[in-house]
């Protein structure tokens, strides 16, 4: 008797001493971690960040990675994403910023363009929409492109902070 | 079949036996017992174990958790009974896997009559994983509980393939004592260990943006050595014959041991196994951390006149903050050392045995003591305590019970049985003979099997 032999037939023996079990539970089984993540952040004085005057430049755009499609083990086990998005601008002038995602240059999703009112805050807070998650999901780029309406500075140190989270609730079932 | 695999790897969690043998220590004189004592009386001229037949033994179970927890056919959900496996189970609960199987094993008594020498070749498949409950809380529930901390204390876990190729002495000082030593050559197919880790994840609400990530104080290292094989490498039968055959990375350790009989009825024996190492060279990769990581997300810096790679400068920055390498610097990976301490008191003269035969010691038909095993783990060593009662039923047939306390089971009886007819010796020894009535409801099951040409 060779040893693989010898060793199916130990394993064949204790599986005849495993019972009252069901082994097709596993098939209900699912968890739904929920994730948040710190996405995009910019800080713009009348400079962006290396220091070029945002006025010889707006509109300004800018495309970073954001690596959603490594956040769900699959596009499919994304159950909800909402995110949220946060400014203050205290610009004496209203600022118009779009945001597009995306997966190796295809649109993945756009956000309707948003503006922050001049000396204001912004808070907005999206959910994705159910037939756009698989999509969403797949993003691995966001553009923003903030556009910066002509005015008169008055304010010395106007500043316009901008960040984008997300929160990614998962559903992960045994397939 | 991921689930699958993580609740099998979850219950695996918890096989909680270490290669405590107690049923097979000192027992019937068998040739495998002295590799659980180097000194072991043995009372035979020679021995041969069937090659690839002589010794197979595996060693499973569970500590806070059965198969039966899980998948139990109790209409309870199988999803409340993970999340209670997740949150109940502590940190210092431990996966552990044990295999062994000699290919070869010989001993023989040397013309002095007071040396016995016995060399072998086994293989062994060892591995011991402590449940890092805060990474496995992370990935069942996320990190969405912002200022919870999840401590990377608690990765632990060290897995290895090795041969043994070993050679030992068992040698009579006087009628009272006898000593033992055993040489070993290791061979490691594979080994990957991670101890000793430091270092927290934790998300806070932040004012840059709305989180803020932290990778803090880590200090971390995981080796391994012949996971990552070059490309073409092909793992089949022979490439691990090759490997097993001191074609791997190569080791030394030793066994030594001592039987002491201050008494005729009495017997004191110890052995301390496997202080050895492993010098791991051969397709090693070695990865390291150390330092810290906040992130709070990509910050565009919308200069036209720069193409920027964030991808890249967030790999390298990570990499910068947290020290990280990744090298194919050989290590050594220390074995698993562990300790046998017995105490063994026989009575009731054996009157089966052959009066005439002067060579063979009358001895006793029954035997009861204890014994105390240790392994010294990564974490702490875990400890057993067995007592036993042997029978020798009659001249060729042998059977001890054994009942074990350890940290896990409060209920674990086993038995050994060994037959010798003729030369030919066959022995089965099992462990938590209760838990067979049904497996899935059991903490831990370990067997031992193996035949043997003995020559008395």
């Amino acid at each position: 008797m060779s040893p693989k032999i010898l060793l199916l037939t130990v394993l064949i023996l204790f599986t005849s001493c495993v019972n009252e079990v069901d082994f097709n539970q596993s098939n209900n089984l699912s968890i739904q971690p929920k994730y948040v993540v710190a996405l995009v952040q910019f800080k713009f004085n009348p400079t962006i960040p290396t220091g070029i005057p945002i006025f010889t430049l707006t509109p300004i755009e800018e495309k970073v990675p954001v690596l959603l499609d490594k956040i769900a083990i699959g596009s499919d086990q994304l159950k909800n994403a909402t995110i949220r998005i946060k400014g203050l601008n205290t610009f004496e002038t209203d600022i118009e910023i779009e945001i597009v995602f995306y997966k190796d240059n295809m649109v993945t999703y756009t956000f309707q363009p948003m503006k922050i009112s001049k000396n204001a805050t912004f808070n907005l807070e999206e959910i994705i929409d159910e037939n756009d998650l698989n999509s969403f999901i797949s993003s691995n780029e966001v553009s923003v492109k903030v556009i910066f309406q002509p005015f008169t500075p008055i304010n010395l140190e106007p500043e316009l902070n901008f960040q984008i989270s997300g929160e990614f609730e998962l559903l992960i079932q045994n397939k | 079949m991921r689930f699958n695999l993580i609740i099998f790897l979850l219950l695996f969690s918890f096989v909680s036996k270490a290669q405590n043998k107690p049923i097979l220590y000192n027992f019937d004189q068998l040739p495998q017992t002295l590799l659980l004592n180097p000194s072991e009386k043995v009372t035979q001229k020679w021995h041969a174990g069937i090659p690839f037949l002589s010794g197979f033994s595996a060693h499973l179970g569970s500590s806070d958790i059965t198969v039966y927890d899980i998948y139990g056919d109790d209409n309870g959900s199988i999803n409340d009974k993970v999340k209670a496996l997740v949150y109940n189970l502590k940190s210092n609960d431990f996966a552990f896997i044990n295999q062994q199987q000699e290919l070869f094993n010989i001993g023989f008594k040397l013309r002095n009559q007071r040396d016995f020498l016995s060399f072998g070749l086994y293989q062994e498949l060892d591995a011991i994983a402590y449940y890092p409950k805060d990474l496995a809380i992370l990935f069942y529930e996320g990190n969405s509980n912002v200022g919870e901390r999840y401590s990377l204390n608690q990765v632990n876990f060290k897995a290895e393939m090795l041969s043994v190729l070993h050679a030992g002495i068992s040698r009579k000082i006087d009628d009272d004592l006898q000593i033992g030593a055993r040489f070993k050559i290791y061979s490691g197919v594979f080994n990957m260990q991670t101890r000793q880790n430091k270092g927290e994840f934790y998300t806070e609400n932040g004012t840059v943006n709305q989180y803020v990530h932290f990778l803090a104080g880590v200090d971390a290292t995981f080796q391994t050595s012949g996971i990552f094989l070059p490309a073409g490498t092909e793992v089949n039968p022979s490439y691990l014959m090759s490997k097993l055959l001191l074609g791997g990375n190569l080791g030394v350790g030793f066994d030594i041991g001592f039987t002491y009989q201050p008494e005729k009825q009495w017997t004191i024996s110890g052995s301390i196994l496997d202080v050895g190492f492993i010098n791991n060279k051969q397709n090693n990769r070695v990865y390291k951390a150390q330092g810290s990581f906040r992130f709070e997300g990509i910050e565009p810096n919308f200069d036209p006149n720069t193409t920027i790679d964030y991808w890249e400068d967030l790999k390298d920055e990570f990499e910068d903050e947290l020290n990280y390498t990744k090298t194919s610097a050989s290590y050594l990976s220390w074995r698993s050392t562990k300790v046998n301490a017995q105490l063994k008191y026989e009575f009731g003269e054996d009157r089966l045995t052959d009066c005439f035969d002067t060579e063979v010691d009358e001895g006793y038909l029954n035997g009861i003591g204890a014994h105390l095993f240790t392994i010294f783990r990564p974490v702490a060593p875990q400890i057993a305590a067995t007592v036993f009662y042997e029978r020798k039923f009659t001249k060729g047939l042998r059977a001890k019970l054994t009942y074990t306390v350890d940290s896990f089971s409060f209920t674990n009886v086993g038995l050994g049985l060994s037959a010798k007819i003729g030369v030919f010796n066959i022995y089965g020894l099992a462990d938590n003979l209760l838990g067979y009535q049904n497996l899935a409801k059991t903490n831990s099951a370990s067997f031992q099997l193996g035949m043997n040409i003995i020559i008395k």
